[in-house]
């Protein structure tokens, strides 16, 4: 509670233009936020990186006066290092990096297309978060998604059995991605596999 | 599993951010302005 409140009160003073109270922000979650993204990369460059990313987007949030997590802090900052955590294995996947050796292994790059029991966990993890995200959708818009997306049915098909127009369908199905992005992003959610 | 446990281990260190970190979110806040125009939010670095 103590911390709370004295990480609002710094939030505070920044907002009012104090940088010093940053300087104390950061001094005082350095250690348990660097600690927590050397845990997941194991390399200190990356970890100061995705520090010095967690910090910039802490910022640019609190000028912006859009900061509203009613004194939980540190899990807001630790859930952004998170998210930044997540991208940086993103990347590195997407663009993977090959160490020199002297023996050139090609087997060791090649992989088959079943997933191993980690990814099928995410992937199910995701499935469920995902649906969770869609019960929150209005039911018309839940309706044409879930009709489109899990059935396969057509527009036309999924037209037919709402009684509602093509239009009208396809114009439920386009807010009903807009506000699932829109939930995602509200809420720092980060769906990946 | 012993071997999982001891690459675990290896990364759970108590580290700190270098200083060199520290200075430039420092001096990146001190650059940074935010304006807000007609609902948009609009950066501008001074360095």
């Amino acid at each position: 509670m103590e911390q709370q409140l004295e990480d609002s009160l710094l939030i505070q003073r920044y907002i009012s233009g104090d940088e010093r109270a940053l300087e104390g922000l950061i001094a005082k979650h350095n250690q348990r936020l660097s600690s927590f993204i050397y845990s997941k990369v194991g390399n200190r460059s990356i970890t100061e990186d995705i520090f010095q990313d967690t910090f910039i987007k802490v910022i640019k949030t609190l000028r912006r006066g859009t900061y509203n997590e009613e004194g939980k802090f540190l899990p807001w900052i630790m859930r952004i290092a998170h998210n930044l955590i997540i991208d940086h294995f993103r990347k590195s996947n997407r663009m993977p990096m090959f160490q020199g050796a002297d023996s050139y292994n090609i087997f060791a790059m090649m992989g088959d297309d079943k997933l191993d029991p980690e990814r099928q966990n995410i992937k199910d993890q995701i499935d469920l978060d995902l649906g969770m995200l869609i019960e929150e959708l209005p039911s018309d818009q839940r309706e044409v998604l879930v009709m489109r997306m899990y059935k396969d049915m057509s527009f036309k098909e999924i037209s037919e059995n709402t009684g509602v127009s093509i239009n009208t369908a396809l114009g439920r199905m386009r807010y009903a991605l807009i506000n699932l992005r829109k939930i995602i992003e509200e809420n720092d959610i980060v769906l990946t596999n | 599993m012993k071997n999982m446990k001891t690459n675990i281990q290896d990364t759970c260190q108590l580290i700190q951010t270098r200083r060199m970190s520290l200075d430039f979110l420092l001096s990146y806040s001190k650059s940074l302005q935010i304006s807000k125009i007609m609902g948009r939010h609009f950066e501008l670095h001074l360095n």
